[in-house]
This record gives C-alpha cells, structure tokens and sequence, in this order.
C-alpha cells in the first residue's frame, strides 16, 4: 500500500490534480483512461497519476457539476465513460488557472534573484 | 461545499446503486485499455495484464474513495463497521466479557459518583432563583468558627439596599409534643418571619409568619411540615385553627410546608416556630445570643458589595463587646457564602476526591481493555494485512478497531448503568440530610455516561489500532512471523499499558493506606471513656417557667432513683454534655485562686453532671473524689476538673482542694478526672468543667445508663422509667455508646470504605492485567521454550526468564506509581488524622502489597511455562 515517490517524478497535490482533469477536458470529452493519459503527455511524463487515484477525483468533480459523463464507445469499439467539461467547469478552469499562474509567477519570482545571487 | 453539491448528493441517495456498478464497470474498460496500449507496444500478455493492474494502483481503494464522494458511503461504512465489530466480538465471547464486566465496573462507578456529584453538587437548590440566597457569618479566627451574635444581625438587617430579605434562625433544637397517644420530641426550627421569604417557598396550606410574629404575645403560632402534618394530622385538610402542644406550650397551626422543604441544615425538621431577636440580646452583653443568618440579595447585588457592607456596620460595633466577646470580635470578619456552597463545604472535598479515584478506576479499566485488544490485534495481523491488501485505507482500518472498541464500552457503559442504583444508595450515605434525597439518574447523567463510553472506547482502542494499521503488509502476510515473538513497538505499547495500570493502582493503594493507618491510629485513641454497654437517652425538660430548678432537679432525681433499681443496671448518671455530641454551651475566663482578675484565655465546656455520671459512662477518677450525698444545695459549691483543665489552671501542683471561680462564685475542686476526646477521637480534647446537678440544676440532661448486659433491650424499660415520673416527657436520640462511638467515625470509616473499594478494585483489574500479559507472553513464546528446553535449559532457567521480564515491568510500575502517589496523596492531608500524606510505612506496605500480588501475577504463568513439553511446542504452531 505504501507509496514510494520514484525517482523524478513528482506526487500530483490534491486539487492540483483537479485542476490538470478539467485542463484535458478543454480539448473535448475523453474518457477516464484517456485522461490519465493525457495528463502524463502534457507533464511529458514527470507528473505520476496512479491511474485509480483520478476516479474519486472524477466523482469530487461531477457533484461540483464542473463535469457531465455519459456513455460512449471507443475508438477500439470498448464500452466508455466519457467526460465533458460543462459551462460552469470552465469557469472554474479559467479561475484556477490564473490562480496557478499567479502561484507559479510568485514561487518563480522567489527563486529566480536566488539563483542569480549564487551566479554572482 | 456549496448547494448544489449538496443537491446532487441528496439526489444520489435515491439511485444509490447506478454509479457503483458503473464505476466498476468504469474501472474495468479503463484496466483493458490500458492493457491492449501495453500489448501494442509489445509486451507479453501476462505483463500488460499486471502491469496495467500495477499502474492503476489499488482497485477495490479507488472505488472505495470514489464513493465516499458521494457521501452516502460514510452512513454505509458505518454500518458494515458495527456489524463487523459485532460479529468480531460475539466470535470471541471471553474476550468480550471479560473486557465489557471490565468496563462496566470502570464506568459504573463513575456514573454513579457523578450522580452523586450532580445532586449534590451541580443542582441547584429547590428555592426560586437560588443563587442570590447567601448564608452569613462571621469567622472568628481565633475561635475557628463561624458564629454570629444577635447584635450583628440586628445592626446588619439595618442595612439599606443590599438584600430583598434578610432572616435567621435559632438553633435548630428537639421539642416535647404532647397530647398524642404518647410524647414525642420533634424537631422545631425557630426562625424569623422573613425566613420563608428568603428561601421563596410558599406554603400548601395557611401562611407562613407575618412580619411581628415571633414577639411575646405574637409567637403561639406554628407551621408544620408536611410529614408532621401527614403523620400527627392525618393529612386533615382542615388542619389550620388547630391547637398544637409543644413543650407544654400551645401553638395555633397556621400553614403546611410543601413535602420537599425541609430547613437547609436538617431534614428532621417537624414543625417552625416564630422566633424575634429579644431587644434585649440586640445589645452586646450577657442577654445575646447565636443565630443562623440568611439573605436574599437584591437583584444585581454582588457578594463582595454586600459582603463590604455588612463589614462597615460590624466594625462600628467592635468597641461595644465586653470581654472575652470583645477579642474575639476585633479579629471577625463577615463573609457570605452562597447558601448551596455552605451546605456542601464539608461533603465537596471528599467527593472530588472519589471522582478523581472512579476516574483513576476508569483509566486502569481502560488499560486494561487496551491490553486485552493489542493482544487480539496481534493475533489478527493476518487479517488486518489481508484488509489492507484488498484495499482498506489506513483511515478506513482505524475507525473500524474504534467502532469495536467503542461497541464494548458502550456494552460495559449500558452494563455499568444497571451498577448505578445500588452504588447511589451506598454513597447517598455520604452526603448530609436533605441534600441527598433528589439523586437519581437523568439525562445529564446519562450523558455523561455516554461521553465516558465514546471516550474509553477512542482511550483504549487507539493505541491498539494505531499498532494494528501500521503493521508492514508483506511481514504480516508471510507465515510463521507471528510465532516468534511480537513486534518490539508492540510488546513496549503492552508493558506500558500494564506499567500505567501499576502505577495508578499504586496511587489508589497509597491513599486507601493512608486512610486505613489513620483510621487504626484513631481506634487507639483512648477516648476517656468506656463505652461497652451503656444506654444514653436525651431527657430534656420544657424550657421556661414550667419547671423551676428544684423541679428539674427533683425530676432527675426520681428518674434516676427508679432506673437503678431495674435489674441489670450497675450505674445510672445524667449529663448536659453528652460525647461525641457538639458542646451545648462553653465557657473562657476561669480564674485559680490566687490569679490575674480577667482570668484565663482557656475556652472550656462547663458540664452539669449527677453523681454517678463518671461511674456510668467509666471516666477514670484520677485524684480527690466524685460528687457525693455532701455536695447538696446549700453546702460548699464544689467542682471537678478534667486532667487538662486541672493542668492549665494549676500547672504542676495537685488541684484537689483549691478553689476557682467560675460565673462569680468560688468553688473547690474535689477531684479531678480522665481527659474525654468530645467531640471525636480525632477532635484535640476541649478541657471540661463538671458541676453537680444538685447545685447547678439544669432541664437538658442525657441520662447516661451503665448495664451489665445488652442494653438496647432496656429501652422499654427506661421508657416507663421516665414516663412515670411524668406522663408528657418523652425520650430523645436512645443510642447505646458503642453507636455513639462509631457514628463519629462514621465519615472516616465511610470514605476509607469507599476508597479502599476502589483500590481493590484497581488492584484486582491491575493483577489481571499482569497475569493477562505474562500468560499472553508464555503462549506467544512456547515455540521458543520448547526450543530453548531443547536445547538444554533447565526448568529454573525458563522461570528466571518469565520472571525478570515480567518483574522489571512491575518494578517500573510501582515506582511510577510511588512517584505518583507522593504528588497526590497531598489531595487526602485533611482526611487523615497524625498521619503524614507521605507516611513512608504507608508507601513501603503499598509497594510490598502491590508489589507480591503482582509477582504472583507472574509467576502462576511463569510456572506454566516450566512444563512446556518441548516436543509439543516445536510442533505447535
């Protein structure tokens, strides 16, 4: 049960990880698998989602009604639930996202004098 | 969470099934997708089918999480927990017993001292809004008492805008109903007209006094209580009008008091009376006398405002006391109580105490319960493990030991509740008169009860399930761990259970100890006087002009005269000063012939005796001689002193034959006798001065009877005795000395009882603790004995072995606890007589007591463990 962080790979945060769900459902509706996919593709790998970890995330999502699922089939003809952003998800995408940026701009702006001390 | 979450999760409720099948179903195409993308990239099939497994994590957590969104799952959880937890205990109904009676005793005790406490403590006295009625006294420090004289009151009810009403009593005393079928002496509270507004009570029938009764002329007027009036009157609802003979005297009924009053300070109470402070006791001198002093303050009134007021009056007064009142006086100062404080002041330390010792109970019982669980938890390892692997949260493990662990408190707390009624009764015991009456079990009890439950159950099931969940999955599934030995955290987190219930048994034991040493000094306390076999009545004349003093002299004598011709009697004597009795009157500035005017500062208790009182009640005569047929009416005023009076006013010279002066005469001292301890054993003995009943005659006399066999049989006798010298005298408070004796010890003993109880009880569950660990050690260590005999140890090998392991754990334990107990002992220093809270022999007993019943804990398992045959447990697995 224990999870041992591997390598480089770093532990998705709580929320963060809501925030990377609704970002892949802007591209259109894709189902839960497709989703764990994608999220590793646009972190070119160094975010680690254990693919069960993404289903409770899903539920917390669709009684924040920031998402809709219905039933759908592949492209490999398999049976899917596939999810879509609704109206208010993209609200709240837009809203986490300048949240984000304003955090990563902060933490950035806290590293960057450093860095450049020690260049010195 | 905003709305409209909580919306969707409310329409969920209703289609609760839908998502579960469709996230497995979910989970199941997400598992095959990844699978084929794994065999598209070309590993074998085998691999793609567990490395998709591998990547998705744990299966059956992620649906678990996945519905617990939802909510709904938390009520579910919940349930599934308790009837798990239900079925784990019914599997194991040993276990559960022994946990459950456990507990049941731990919180039992505590329920029923709260209750206790509640009654007692916590309500609020039955008087409309109770909190602004305040008792007020006086506290002399040089006296130690809290007495107020009658001018106080009178200057104090002079006060403007401090109280609403303002009321006192007399003291509470017996009085002689006649005219029934035979006397009765019933209890009459004397007290002002503004008494009853004070407390607010309104009678069921009539009125209660008017403002002016209680003068001379205004004061034949009686209120009844509801048991006289039910008793003596039938319950007559046309009982007002009618005539009531108290003490010769004929009072008009003018109302009834509702069932549940009674006067604060005594529940006896049969009837009130009007009582006026006479304007001549409103003036500091001889004519003044004590009062009992009530108020109620006016709304928004402060005790420390009310409290300055009154002050400012009482130190105007202070030049206007003669001596001695006149010292006493400068150094008093007012304090007002309220009134529910000051009827609890002597019963609240001992009952904080014994919550603290329930509570002490309860934590060993807690222990205890710990142990047993972190021994089961052991022996469930595998099937935490196997939990775990199909997918419990750490989280999730927790709360279901808590759930098993608070069912059985809750089953001990339900089983202790039934303990409540009969642990109420014994400890209302305690508790003085009217106070103790209402204690019953409520809902605030049982909520109490409740939050005991809930709490025992996290105390005692956290440690084992915070072990349990942390266990290491791959070690607990492999096979064999379990057999050598427990986990180290494991066996630290038992011996430290059993350490903890040592030492708070220690703490108990010590104070148990400490009350029995006292208690055994106190029993060699020579009292003074020999109480085998002596029958004691209170006989006391009507007060006032009825009898004058040959009468009450003549009365006596008679009395006396026909009881000593009864067979079986060897000696018959009376006294105003009955032991163990509170003093009825006391004296100070006696002066020695030969002494400084003002006398001695040496208070004392002028006694008026018969004859033969000494005899009767077998106080030894020390030099000189006793009252006799000489000392008559007109001949030479003749007094005896008791040892330490005889002492303070002739240090070191033989009294017999000097004279004193006493009240303005001179008298000789005759003979001189045996200190008597009063007020108790544990009370210092208050010098005694003894007059004749000839020379001083008195109406208030006990009549005290020294018999050659039982003599509660004579009571008839003596009875008819009293009855024939006067038709309307009844007898009074008929006790033998032995009960005397023994009901002056009765607090003493009760509490030691009460705490001794309890620390039995801790130590019987500590010892079962002990055993329990050491018994549990030997199983858990058969394969290794057996090896370890196999390998050539001999049996005393094996037992030196079992035993140092199991005596450093009790060597800790009662050190702990010694360490403990010489903090806390200090709570009990008022409780103890001339023995110190840290009495060494008391501490050195506790130790060697706890100490050998511990080892036997020990060694009964340890023995056990001799006669493993070591073929059979290489064997045993």
């Amino acid at each position: 049960m224990a999870k041992q962080p591997s390598g480089d790979r770093i532990e998705l945060v709580y929320g963060s990880l809501d925030m990377l769900i609704l970002r892949t459902l802007r591209w259109g509706s894709t189902h839960g698998h497709g989703i764990a996919k994608s999220i590793e593709r646009l972190s070119e790998e160094t975010l680690k989602v254990e693919h069960g970890s993404l289903y409770p995330a899903l539920q917390r999502l669709q009684q924040e009604s920031w998402i809709t699922a219905e039933w759908g089939v592949s492209k490999n003809k398999q049976r899917a639930k596939y999810y879509r952003l609704t109206a208010a998800g993209r609200r709240q995408l837009v809203a986490e996202t300048t949240r984000w940026e304003r955090f990563v701009r902060a933490i950035t702006g806290v590293l960057r004098p450093a860095e450049s001390e020690e260049g010195q | 969470m905003s709305w409209r979450r909580q919306l969707t999760k409310f329409r969920f409720l209703f289609r609760r099934s839908k998502p579960v099948d469709d996230l497995e179903e979910e989970i199941r195409s997400h598992l095959e997708m990844e699978e084929q993308e794994n065999l598209e990239s070309g590993m074998p099939p085998d691999e793609a089918h567990y490395a998709a497994l591998r990547r998705f994590g744990n299966v059956t957590l992620a649906q678990e999480r996945s519905r617990e969104m939802w909510g709904w799952n938390r009520a579910e959880t919940l349930w599934q927990d308790l009837r798990y937890g239900l079925r784990m205990l019914r599997k194991n109904p040993g276990f559960t017993a022994v946990a459950v009676v456990t507990l049941a005793l731990g919180i039992g005790a505590n329920t029923a001292i709260f209750t206790v406490i509640e009654a007692v403590l916590l309500k609020p006295l039955p008087y409309p809004d109770p909190g602004r009625v305040v008792w007020v006294t006086e506290f002399m420090p040089q006296s130690g008492r809290d007495t107020v004289l009658t001018p106080e009151y009178a200057a104090w009810g002079k006060v403007e805008n401090i109280f609403d009403q303002f009321g006192a009593s007399d003291i509470t005393r017996g009085i002689n109903l006649t005219g029934g079928a035979r006397p009765e002496r019933i209890m009459a509270g004397h007290v002002t007209p503004s008494f009853f507004p004070v407390l607010g009570v309104k009678p069921t029938l009539g009125r209660t006094f008017l403002p002016g009764e209680g003068g001379p002329g205004h004061d034949r007027v009686a209120v009844l209580s509801h048991n006289l009036w039910q008793g003596y009157f039938n319950a007559d609802p046309g009982v007002l009008g009618k005539l009531l003979i108290l003490d010769g005297v004929r009072y008009t009924v003018i109302g009834v008091m509702p069932p549940q009053f009674t006067h604060p300070r005594s529940s006896g109470e049969g009837v009130w009376l009007p009582y006026a402070v006479p304007p001549e006791a409103e003036r500091p001198g001889r004519a003044m006398g004590i009062v009992s002093v009530i108020g109620r303050l006016k709304p928004g009134v402060g005790l420390e405002q009310a409290q300055a007021a009154l002050e400012v009056v009482t130190r105007r007064m202070d030049n206007q006391y003669p001596p001695p009142w006149s010292r006493y006086h400068a150094a008093a100062h007012v304090s007002l109580i309220p009134l529910h404080d000051w009827l609890t002041r002597d019963v609240r330390p001992a009952l904080y105490v014994m919550l603290g010792a329930v509570g002490l109970v309860l934590l060993i019982a807690c222990a205890n319960v710990a142990n047993l669980l972190l021994a089961r938890a052991v022996s469930r390892e595998k099937e935490i493990a196997v939990r775990a692997a199909i997918g419990a949260g750490r989280v999730r493990l927790i709360r279901q030991m808590l759930t098993e662990s608070t069912l059985l408190a809750v089953g001990g707390g339900g089983l202790g509740l039934l303990l409540v009624p009969l642990l109420t009764t014994i400890l209302q015991f305690y508790v003085p008169g009217s106070l103790a009456v209402h204690a019953h079990v409520d809902l605030r009890v049982l909520a109490l009860t409740l939050v005991c439950c809930v709490v025992a159950g996290i105390l005692f099931g956290l440690a084992p399930a915070l072990a349990a969940s942390k266990l290491g999955l791959s070690e607990s599934l492999k096979e064999n761990t379990s057999h050598f030995g427990e986990s180290k955290t494991h066996r630290r987190l038992r011996s430290g259970m059993v350490v903890v219930q040592l030492g708070l048994s220690v703490v108990l034991l010590v104070g148990a100890g400490l009350l029995v040493r006292s208690f055994l000094l106190l029993l060699r306390v020579n009292s003074g006087i020999d109480p085998h076999n002596v029958l004691t009545a209170e006989v006391w004349l009507p007060p006032g002009n009825i009898y004058d003093s040959s009468h009450q002299r003549e009365f006596y004598r008679q009395v006396l005269e026909r009881v000593r011709t009864m067979p079986g009697v060897e000696f018959a004597g009376a006294t105003t000063e009955m032991p163990f009795m509170m003093f009825n009157s006391l004296g100070n500035g006696l002066r020695a012939e030969g002494q400084p005017e003002e006398g001695l500062n040496l208070t004392y208790c002028p006694a008026i005796v018969t004859p033969d009182y000494f005899r009767a009640m077998g106080i030894r005569l020390l030099s000189g001689r006793f009252f006799d047929e000489h000392d008559a009416a007109g001949a030479l005023p003749v007094v005896i002193l008791d040892q330490s009076l005889a002492h303070a006013l002739f240090p070191g010279q033989d009294a017999v034959g000097r004279r004193i002066m006493d009240e303005g005469t001179w008298r000789t001292v005759v003979g001189v006798v045996a200190d008597t301890h009063h007020l108790g054993l544990s009370e210092r003995v208050m010098p005694e001065l003894f007059t004749s009943y000839v020379q001083e005659p008195s109406g208030f006399m006990d009549i005290v009877i020294r018999m050659s066999s039982d003599p509660l049989s004579y009571v008839p006798t003596l009875r008819n005795a009293v009855l024939a010298v006067d038709k309307n005298q009844p007898l009074a408070d008929v006790k033998t000395m032995e009960q005397r004796l023994s009901e002056s010890l009765s607090t003493r003993r009760d509490r030691l009882l009460l705490l001794g109880t309890f620390a039995i009880l801790a130590v019987l569950i500590a010892a079962s603790g002990v055993y329990g660990v050491s018994a549990y050690s030997v199983t858990r260590r058969t394969h290794e004995i057996g090896v370890r005999v196999a390998m050539g140890a001999c049996r005393d090998d094996i037992m030196r072995m079992m035993m140092a392991q199991g005596l450093r754990i009790i060597l800790l334990g009662i050190a702990v606890g010694l360490a403990g107990a010489l903090v806390l002992s200090r709570t009990l220093a008022n409780f103890l007589y001339h023995t110190a809270p840290t009495d060494p022999l008391t501490f050195a007993t506790t130790a060697l007591l706890l100490g050998v019943i511990a080892c036997l804990a020990v060694y009964v398992p340890a023995r056990r463990a001799t006669k493993v045959d070591p073929m059979v447990a290489l064997r045993y697995e």
